[in-house]
């Protein structure tokens, strides 16, 4: 199988995840997604090694984690390891809103089938059983359909083809790294009056030797808030690979040319038990790592000369055990089930408009079951007029509940397309 | 044409970049004999239009009244990358301004927001009228062609009567009138305003049928799972995939997986009741598809590293692949140029195949990319493209299909089934449009005489 070939089947077979990894025998990252909205390639790999180390999967097998402790990211985001050949294991990440507890590494099917202990205990018992056993059903069942490439999937686990492999990545990566410029530079990000995140971009050839090199030495200790080294290395490695234009081709050659710094206990190094604060901090470093590699790249019409977060928030509604989540930035406005909402009469529009890029959306409560708000990202510097909830503000930090009645109402700018 | 022949109908695909039809005898009664067209002809619409086809078709059968004709279309899948409504004004109370675009407002525009009338809720009819009059007047300095108006005025807000008075206006001022059903429900409002959208399209199908086949023409479109005169615009959409999803019906089989010159997918026996729409999504029944990753009419091109790569841009109908005649951008479709010159439908949609210079540019074209890629080990020929194309969408059908029984049907077919004829789950079938086309209308006549 040539190069060509072997990109393409790759790409297949990760084709229907939005947060997927192939990773080899011996912990080499073969091909990796990242579409989801957490970046997650080095917590995938950091999963991989706990699963492999302690539960050794065989084919067949499934195993299950959430814990933010552990290489997760939230206990909503669980992460999901099989073997899919003797040499290659597929870790994947799918969303359940309705898993709010923690899961270490546990087995869910054995040899193909569902594992006799976990499975009443953690799918039966649940008060969303049906929601659940569909969730978990379905990605089995998509694990399964890899089987079809049964012959091709040999011929990757080869391990000459994948050193063939990763050679031609690395030497297109040398390419990419060329039209790129060398150098240094920093920035900095007050999140608030402590907690300060530090970056220095240091891009550097000698004797041949490419190095990309992020030191987040300067940044504060953890104080409020923190995310695990994994978490951090997963945006910032999405941010290199864009850069780059190695998104596709996201794998072992490119992490190894990428030397990273975390001062131990910072913000961007502590395991935070719940994933709190993950988004936002993936979010921070990722935008200062891509602000420091457009700086250098000396775009200098393109590239802004000051750094500040981009406008953006996350908002989940909670209906029914139903969520729909809620994204805006400053190109898009998302209201994902806003029209499951309106015609199963749970809530009624009474403003919809979205006038010259002014987003303008108020809703009546008409359910009588409770409404559940949860900020997921909400930026310091927003007045919070944005978003409010019966007149007031919305909580930044914690659900707010909503009654029958109540509205929401929602104010969003975006930056008006001038092509 | 023999003088015995009663060809009266016509059978006729009608796809995003080309069209092939053939001339039948709709008045055979029995339906399981297979009787040969009358005439045949395909075209390649950006090079002839559907009006020369169907008058080269009548002026090559003169002695033939056509009565009636069959269509199966993918025509309006071309709107997908368009903003629609530029004839559209979207009449609605204040503060529901482009009301359906909020839940996702990076989706295709389906009105344009300066043709947007907010109607008042406290006038009366004299008001009204009044009113209408001026906001019409200004709307018709944006765009003096407006002839169509979709009304999203919920009755909560507003009384029946002057529901009625803002229809009867737009009635009399010559306007198509489009009410949204449920004006509150935005999945309701995205489908009223794609069938506002699409009525232009619709109508120059039409005007082209009955230009060339006269006034009286009976024209049926394929929607759902039979032939009919009387539809909703977005119904045209999936015409193609439900008649897909009738033929895997009709065949006992699970999934089909086609391949023709233009359109590259998978289609399954079972149903979704969304279409995620580039304008959004709206509430529609139809077969589940899932598209390849890339179509025929992509331009193989090089990227920053010196690669060969499938562009992400739309698919180039215009000009075209270089088998076409007329361009020099290098699409999928001209990797297959030899294979091409065997398909009798494809050879007819582009002439100039035959032709050793065409044949011979394509080559060079070829060259040019193979030498313009910079790094050795990637470096792929023309045939390295062909067998990486066979690859690609050997290993999609593969992670695609489910249990049962799947068929690989299209020109393309027998190319993508080389690597699949071991396999027992798949079948494959030199699928014809007019003949399948032919044989429903027939099959649908003889349910009628039954």
């Amino acid at each position: 199988m040539n190069f060509h070939s072997t990109q393409q089947l790759l790409k297949t077979i990760l084709s229907h995840f939005s947060s997927a990894s192939l990773v080899t025998e011996d912990g080499k990252l073969l091909a990796s997604i990242d579409c989801g909205v957490f970046k997650s390639t080095t917590s995938r790999l950091v999963v991989f090694q706990i699963v492999k180390k302690y539960l050794n999967p065989q084919i067949g097998d499934l195993f299950i984690l959430n814990d933010p402790g552990n290489g997760g990211l939230n206990y909503q985001n669980v992460f999901f390891t099989t073997r899919v050949t003797d040499k290659i294991f597929l870790v994947f990440v799918q969303e359940m809103p309705q898993i709010d507890f923690k899961i270490p590494p546990t087995p869910l099917y054995d040899k193909g089938l569902k594992n006799k202990t976990v499975w009443p205990f953690l799918v039966e018992q649940n008060p969303h059983a049906e929601i659940l056993r569909h969730f978990f059903e379905k990605n089995w069942h998509d694990v399964l359909k890899l089987k079809n490439l049964g012959p091709y999937l040999s011929e990757i686990s080869v391990g000459k083809n994948q050193l063939a492999y990763f050679r031609i990545v690395a030497q297109i990566f040398e390419r990419n790294f060329n039209t790129k410029a060398l150098g240094q530079s920093e920035v900095s990000l007050k999140l608030n009056a402590a907690d300060t995140i530090k970056v220095r971009l240091a891009i550097d050839e000698k004797q041949n030797q490419r190095t990309i090199h992020i030191d987040f030495s300067q940044t504060s200790i953890a104080g409020k808030m923190f995310a695990a080294s994994h978490v951090t290395e997963s945006a910032v490695m999405m941010a290199i690979a864009e850069s780059y234009g190695m998104c596709d081709l996201l794998s072992q050659p490119l992490l190894d040319l990428v030397r990273l710094t975390l001062p131990p206990q910072s913000i961007v190094s502590k395991a935070n038990p719940l994933g709190t604060y993950n988004l936002l901090l993936q979010k921070a470093v990722s935008e200062q790592v891509l602000f420091l590699l457009t700086s250098l790249a000396g775009k200098s019409k393109a590239a802004p000369t000051t750094f500040k977060l981009k406008p953006e928030f996350r908002i989940d509604l909670e209906i029914d055990n139903k969520v729909c989540g809620i994204h805006a930035n400053n190109k898009k406005f998302v209201f994902k089930d806003l029209d499951y909402l309106i015609a199963s009469k749970a809530v009624l529009p009474l403003i919809s408009q979205q006038i010259d890029g002014k987003v303008h959306l108020k809703l009546q409560v008409l359910t009588d079951k409770p409404v559940l708000i949860r900020p997921q990202l909400i930026l310091n510097t927003y007045s919070q007029e944005f978003f409010q909830v019966s007149n007031a503000s919305l909580a930044k930090d914690s659900v707010t509940t909503l009654k029958q009645n109540e509205i929401i109402e929602l104010n969003w700018s975006l930056v008006k397309d001038t092509k | 044409m023999t003088e015995t022949a009663t060809a009266t109908a016509i059978a006729l695909y009608l796809g995003e970049s080309y069209a092939t039809l053939g001339v039948f005898d709709n008045h055979t009664d029995d339906v399981t004999k297979t009787s040969a067209f009358i005439f045949e002809k395909s075209v390649y619409l950006p090079q002839t239009s559907l009006k020369n086809l169907l008058a080269q078709t009548v002026a090559a059968n003169p002695d033939i009244k056509i009565e009636s004709i069959f269509i199966v279309t993918r025509y309006l899948d071309r709107l997908q990358t368009f903003r629609l409504g530029g004839s559209v004004i979207q009449a609605v109370p204040a503060g529901f301004e482009n009301s359906y675009s909020v839940a996702q407002t990076q989706m295709q525009s389906l009105a344009a927001p300066a043709l947007i009338l907010t109607i008042r809720t406290d006038l009366d009819h004299e008001a009204l009228t009044a009113e209408l009059t001026t906001e019409l007047a200004r709307l018709k300095k944006v765009n003096s062609e407006i002839n169509k108006v979709v009304l999203q005025l919920p009755e909560s807000l507003f009384s029946a009567k002057q529901i009625e008075a803002v229809k009867s206006f737009f009635i009399a001022n010559n306007f198509k009138v489009f009410l949204v059903p449920q004006p509150f429900d935005f999945e309701s409002v995205r489908r009223t305003l794609l069938n506002a959208g699409s009525e232009g399209t619709k109508d120059e199908i039409l005007a082209d049928i009955r230009s060339a086949l006269g006034a009286e023409i009976k024209i049926n479109f394929w929607v759902n799972s039979s032939f009919a005169d009387d539809f909703e615009n977005i119904d045209l959409y999936f015409s193609s995939h439900n008649f897909l999803h009738s033929y895997l019906q009709r065949e006992n089989l699970t999934q089909g997986f086609y391949f023709d010159v233009e359109n590259w997918s998978a289609i399954t026996i079972a149903t979704d009741t969304k279409w995620h729409s580039p304008w959004g999504t709206i509430e529609f029944t139809k077969p589940e598809t899932e598209k390849f990753l890339m179509s025929p009419f992509c331009e193989l091109t090089i990227n920053v590293a010196g690669q060969v790569v499938v562009a992400s841009a739309t698919p180039q109908f215009e000009p075209g692949p270089i088998v076409a005649g007329r361009s020099v951008k290098t699409l999928i479709l001209d990797v297959f140029s030899e294979e091409l010159r065997d398909n009798k439908l494809i050879s007819s949609l582009f002439p100039q195949l035959m032709s050793d210079a065409i044949q011979q540019k394509v080559n060079t074209q070829f060259q040019i990319l193979q030498k313009a890629q910079s790094l050795d080990l990637t470096r792929m020929s023309k045939n390295d493209i062909k067998e990486w194309l066979r690859f690609a969408v050997t290993t999609w059908i593969l992670k695609n299909c489910s249990s049962g029984s799947a068929r690989i049907l299209g020109d393309f077919g027998s190319f993508f089934f080389q690597d699949l004829k071991k396999n027992s789950a798949f079948s494959y079938s030199n699928y014809s449009w007019p003949k399948e086309i032919m044989l429903q209308a027939k099959l649908g006549r003889a349910h009628e005489l039954s």
